[in-house]
């Protein structure tokens, strides 16, 4: 609409009053002469240019309302036109332009007819429309209750099915057990070959998550693990201390982890997570190679690979140190013995309780080694107690100390995937561990006849040990699409004559980390898909100093297992 | 001790040997680099993790091409670029196995 210029208005006034005026109102000759302009003419002369300047505004107004109905108008029959069209019109310059009322007029007959020819559908979108609003209305009302079930829904399930068959070659030039020699040779000599053909085992673990809140998270793991058809061999009995779900047994279900994270801030560029229960210990560092899985563990294997129960506090450093995953964790955990009696007093023979502490330091490092994870781990068993033996259930303590001494162990290890965006993943870890006793060693016996003495990886009591060990290792994925990448690992290790592993809970029967002596680890992983995959290997131990845990002298032995094995593994 | 030699030997050649032929395509870097370009703290489009879908919704996402609904990024990812992330989006997706350890979030 076009808006009349106040100057343009007094311009048309002026001219009109020229018009209009100059028949009625003489043009002065001259002032004094006859004909001249007087003061009520002027007045009348004023009064009428007032009437104008009314009658202008007027016309103006109803110009304004005339040109707003015609603008309105065009836009309801644009919108008209669209609806009954639903292709877009090519915007013309003219079809911008007001219309006039003939105009729209003509328009508004020919939609009316075009509406009518078309039986009151639009351009068929009036059913689309409806379809759609009773589409939306049931998907509205099923994602109300799938939100309700998720929300609902605490816990999310994973699971985890194996089954493995393995074969043991184990021979041997000596025979004893704790020390005491069984062979029937001078020196206990006993050559022993052994095989053991084609065990069949099947583990089920049945995976438990819940985010209970944003900074509180609950996780547990069942675990069933047994050899087929069997409901109640215990296949490792002498290695079950700190182990109990992950060695075969029978068809139950037993809690293998079970416990709770709490995230909380006390200064803001710390955040820590305080942890109970029954922890994350086991599948320890480097199995996540050997089983294809992210990180299932809190320590490398040479440190601890057992079940545990216990607190441990984290603190996060990653904003201090500006590494990636950078933390310290601090863990207690206590291994509470068997109380016949009772649960607030003791038998005489019974062995007392083991705190164990563990420092660990650990972080990512940046750029391309962003996948490689550097651990530095202190354990602290400030008192080691008189342990029953396993595996001879007649012999037991007789004179019982308690406390035979101390051990730390310090651990440093690397873990490094993609190195350098290869193919290749490797792994090297080395541990040193000092003992020092206390000048007490364990008398067993049967009944009151003493067999033999142990003391902290001693026979006397007194002698302080050093050990060490070696794991190292490499993966390589085979770039063959084909075969969906398949990997090839190899891992070494080796311990010293002292050497503690703490392996019980380890994913291999034999528990090579423990070995003093050395081990070769082959194998061959082929996925079927990302849930499924196969593997095929084989362990080989040189075993050249016997003896469990850190009780006792260990003794000289020339041991060699071989166990060959293959599984499957399914999870999802 | 030889054997010990022999492992060191044999590990330092795998080393060497694997850093000459690098995989091609690496999902998490170009991850970081490329999507993290725009979706970083105060940039251009917020912050994500690979959880932020299950498996399959990833794999809908990059079969719709539902990125260039709100941005084209076909220039910013090659074809083989962009399958290397959408895999290692869909492994370490919500419904993936995700790492376990003492207080780690």
């Amino acid at each position: 609409m076009k808006h009349i210029h106040p100057r343009t208005s007094l311009a048309a006034i002026a001219l009109a009053f020229f018009f209009f005026c100059a028949p009625v109102v003489p043009l002065p000759v001259a002032f004094g002469q006859e004909g001249q302009v007087t003061r009520s003419d002027l007045e009348k002369i004023l009064q009428r240019l007032d009437d104008l300047a009314k009658k202008n505004a007027a016309l103006e107004k109803k110009n304004e309302e005339v040109s707003k109905t015609n603008s309105e108008l065009t836009n309801r029959i644009r919108a008209l036109e669209q609806h009954a069209n639903p292709v877009p019109a090519v915007a013309g310059a003219q079809a911008q332009a007001p219309a006039s009322v003939k105009e729209l007029s003509t328009r508004v007959q020919n939609l009316e007819s075009q509406i009518q020819a078309s039986g009151g559908k639009a351009g068929g979108s009036t059913d689309d429309v409806a379809q759609l609003k009773e589409d939306v209305k049931e998907l509205s009302s099923i994602m109300q209750d799938v939100e309700k079930k998720s929300l609902t829904d605490k816990i999310k399930f994973g699971a985890d099915l194996r089954t493995r068959f393995d074969w043991f070659n184990y021979s041997t030039n000596y025979n004893n057990l704790y020390g005491i020699k069984l062979g029937l040779g001078k020196n206990g000599e006993h050559p022993t070959d052994q095989h053991v053909q084609d065990i069949p085992t099947l583990r089920f673990r049945l995976n438990l998550t819940t985010d209970i809140l944003n900074n509180l998270k609950l996780h547990a793991r069942l675990t069933m693990y047994k050899i087929w058809n069997d409901q109640h061999t215990d296949a490792y009995p002498y290695d079950n201390m700190l182990n109990y779900s992950r060695t075969p047994r029978d068809n139950t279900l037993r809690v293998e982890r079970a416990y709770a994270d709490y995230y909380f801030k006390i200064w803001e560029k710390f955040p820590m997570a305080l942890t109970f229960g029954r922890l994350p210990t086991t599948d320890s560092f480097p199995s996540d190679l050997r089983d294809d899985t992210p990180r299932k563990s809190t320590y490398p294997g040479l440190t601890f690979d057992a079940e545990a129960d216990g607190v441990g506090l984290t603190t996060d450093l990653s904003q201090l140190t500006g590494l990636p995953d950078s933390a310290v964790r601090f863990v207690w955990s206590r291994l509470v013995p068997d109380n016949e009696q009772g649960y607030w007093k003791e038998q005489d023979h019974n062995t007392g309780s083991m705190d164990f502490y563990l420092l660990q330091f650990e972080t990512g490092l940046p750029g391309r080694l962003r996948d490689t994870l550097l651990v530095f781990n202190t354990t602290y068993f400030p008192e080691v107690p008189t342990a029953e033996l396993p595996g001879i259930p007649l012999v037991v303590p007789i004179k019982n100390p308690r406390d035979l001494g101390s051990l730390v162990k310090f651990t440093l290890f690397i873990e490094s995937k993609k190195f350098l965006g290869s193919g290749f993943d490797w792994f090297a870890g080395y541990s040193f561990q000092r003992s020092d006793a206390s000048g007490k060693a364990t008398t067993y016996g049967i009944g009151p006849i003493p067999l033999l003495r142990a003391g902290l990886l001693n026979e006397n009591g007194n002698s302080n040990r050093n050990a060490h060990a070696l794991h190292m290792g490499v993966r390589y994925t085979i770039p063959w699409e084909l075969l969906n990448e398949p990997k090839l690992g190899f891992e070494y290790n080796s311990g010293s004559k002292y050497w503690f592993g703490l392996n019980a809970g380890a994913e291999d029967p034999l528990h090579k980390l423990d070995t003093r002596g050395d081990a070769y680890d082959f194998y061959y992983l082929q996925p079927i898909n990302s849930n499924f995959f196969f593997r095929v290997g084989d362990t080989i131990l040189h075993r050249k100093y016997s003896g469990l845990w850190m009780w006792g002298q260990p003794p000289k032995v020339t041991e060699r297992i071989n166990n060959f094995y293959m599984l499957l593994d399914a999870r999802f | 001790m030889k054997n010990v030699s022999a492992c060191l030997c044999m590990l330092t050649i795998g080393m060497a040997v694997s850093i000459a032929p690098a995989f091609a395509a690496d999902g998490k870097t170009f991850f970081i680099n490329k999507c993290g370009s725009c979706h970083k703290s105060g940039g251009e489009a917020s912050v994500f993790a690979p959880t932020k879908y299950a498996s399959t919704q990833w794999e809908r996402f990059f079969q719709a091409n539902k990125h260039s609904r709100i941005k084209d990024i076909g220039s910013l990812l090659a074809p083989d670029e962009s399958t290397a992330v959408k895999d290692y989006l869909k492994t370490h997706a919500a419904d993936s196995d995700q790492p376990e350890a003492i207080g780690l979030k």
